[in-house]
């Protein structure tokens, strides 16, 4: 398994992937600080036909491109079937946050910081 | 005094020697417009829309004052409409009233103290009107501004503080990490309760805001989710938990509202218990039908003195020492159970326990 993980945060970075870890959420990681750089990483991860993460581990509020704006993204190079879920967090969930990512399911969750593994797991 | 400065009035008549004279007595007051016929009159009116009186002859060819008034009513909602009659049969002046909403009703030909004084008057009514809604507009920004500023100051706040819980909930099981460590809990506990503190505080902006969406409910997950978040306090102080639902029709309701009410009123029972009880625990029942939901959360834990009970749902209120409260969740609760048309009672013996039931009423399905 592929997780990827896109936090502007480089702390929320190293504790997401350290919580799956111990939560034993076994994958392999890859991290992002800039949607921008995962959404590149994708488009040639599709071209040269390399694997793609499963799983996406996705910041809603971050500088340049935000979670939802990445998801726009992730919707146009999979129009149907996006090999990835991707778990939106935020640390408030503001109830039109909530109305905008319900309207991504089931290809996208969104979740309460702290990241819980059983919710992830559950999820999956 | 420029033009500029004077209050505009509309005159419409189509008898040219009354425009004439009412320009002739009123000109040096204010900015005065005048039309032969409601089609001019709308035809200045479009060019000029901050005219604040406009005075119509009643008795005009095509369209007659009345009607024009009851047009301008619609378009122009904020002008003060006067009407001017020479004779005035029942029916027109009831169309002034009830269609029209007309200020005032002055006979023709007008005594010129009279309408001075009407005018003045009716100019008064519109910038006090006016003077309002600009109040109400600015009020209305800063009100829309500050939500935005506490919504955003709150996410702020709590970014960092979820990381800190993440990074100590990871320390502690790191096996490089003391098993006896004395302050890291301590830490816990001091994050915990001021992360408490910012989502009360969203909880706060966002009941004040938002309108009631009703949906239907599973209480019952809401329940266990509320326990859920709650667990680590529960079994820390060995608080046992019943529950007894019985619920004989769907439950519509605001889901965040309720989830806001439970999630209190839990709390509060996890952290009001006596700590020299040995059998701590929290009983909660729901009951719903297709009228009302009723739920009570009890416990037998510190009780409330009966001086207190008054000032229970006050803002910022604190009641007891015992744990770090802010007096602002008891508040939320009262507040989202009225937007809910919702009453709570509480029942307390100091000492003993209290109990606190909501009902609220069941809505239909839209």
């Amino acid at each position: 398994m592929l997780t990827m993980l896109i936090d502007d945060n480089s702390i929320d970075l190293f504790l997401n992937q350290r919580l799956l870890e111990v939560g034993g959420f076994q994958s392999e990681f890859i991290t992002f600080p800039l949607a921008s750089e995962a959404v590149a990483y994708i488009q040639s991860h599709i071209n040269e036909g390399k694997r793609l993460p499963q799983v996406i581990i996705l910041d809603i509020q971050m500088p340049i491109m935000n979670g939802f704006e990445f998801l726009e993204e992730l919707k146009k190079m999979f129009p149907e079937n996006c090999p990835s879920k991707v778990f939106l967090l935020s640390s408030t969930i503001h109830q039109g946050d909530l109305k905008r990512a319900q309207s991504f399911e089931p290809m996208a969750f969104l979740l309460e910081k702290p990241l819980k593994v059983e919710r992830i797991k559950a999820l999956l | 005094m420029t033009d500029g400065e004077r209050n505009k009035i509309l005159i419409v008549d189509d008898e040219l020697p009354n425009l004439q004279s009412f320009k002739a007595t009123f000109r040096r007051i204010y900015n005065v417009y005048t039309a032969q016929s409601a089609e001019e009159g709308f035809n200045i009116l479009l060019e000029e829309p901050d005219i604040c009186v406009v005075v119509s002859d009643h008795k005009m060819p095509v369209k007659t004052g009345v009607e024009f008034l009851e047009d301008l009513k619609n378009l122009y909602p904020e002008m003060i409409r006067i009407v001017l009659t020479g004779y005035a049969d029942l029916e027109s002046t009831r169309d002034a009233i009830n269609k029209a909403s007309v200020y005032r009703f002055l006979n023709k030909p007008w005594n010129e103290a009279d309408l001075a004084g009407t005018l003045a008057s009716a100019v008064e009514l519109f910038q006090t009107r006016a003077q309002l809604k600009k109040n109400r507009e600015e009020l209305e920004n800063a009100y829309a501004e500050l939500s935005r500023f506490v919504y955003s100051a709150s996410h702020d706040l709590r970014a960092p503080l979820v990381s800190v819980m993440g990074l100590i909930h990871l320390a502690k099981q790191d096996p490089a990490f003391p098993k006896d460590d004395a302050y890291m809990p301590l830490i816990e506990q001091s994050i915990m309760k001021l992360d408490v503190f910012v989502k009360n505080i969203v909880d706060y902006y966002q009941n004040k805001e938002r309108s009631n969406k009703p949906t239907i409910v599973d209480i019952e997950a809401i329940l266990n989710e509320v326990f859920e978040a709650l667990e680590f306090y529960r079994q820390r102080e060995g608080i046992k938990r019943e529950t007894e639902i019985d619920i004989q029709s769907p439950i519509v309701c605001d889901e965040f509202r309720l989830r806001v009410i439970l999630n209190n009123l839990v709390s509060n029972a996890i952290k009001y218990q006596r700590k020299d009880e040995t059998n701590k625990k929290i009983f909660v029942t729901i009951k719903a039908d297709a009228d009302s939901l009723v739920i009570s959360v009890e416990d037998n834990g510190i009780g409330i003195k009966a001086g207190s009970l008054n000032s229970l749902f006050e803002m910022f209120y604190r009641a007891t020492n015992q744990e770090s409260g802010s007096g602002i969740g008891l508040y939320i609760v009262k507040d989202a159970i009225h937007k809910l048309n919702g009453t709570v009672n509480v029942e307390s013996e100091f000492g003993k326990g209290s109990k606190f039931t909501v009902m609220i009423p069941n809505q239909k399905e839209q």
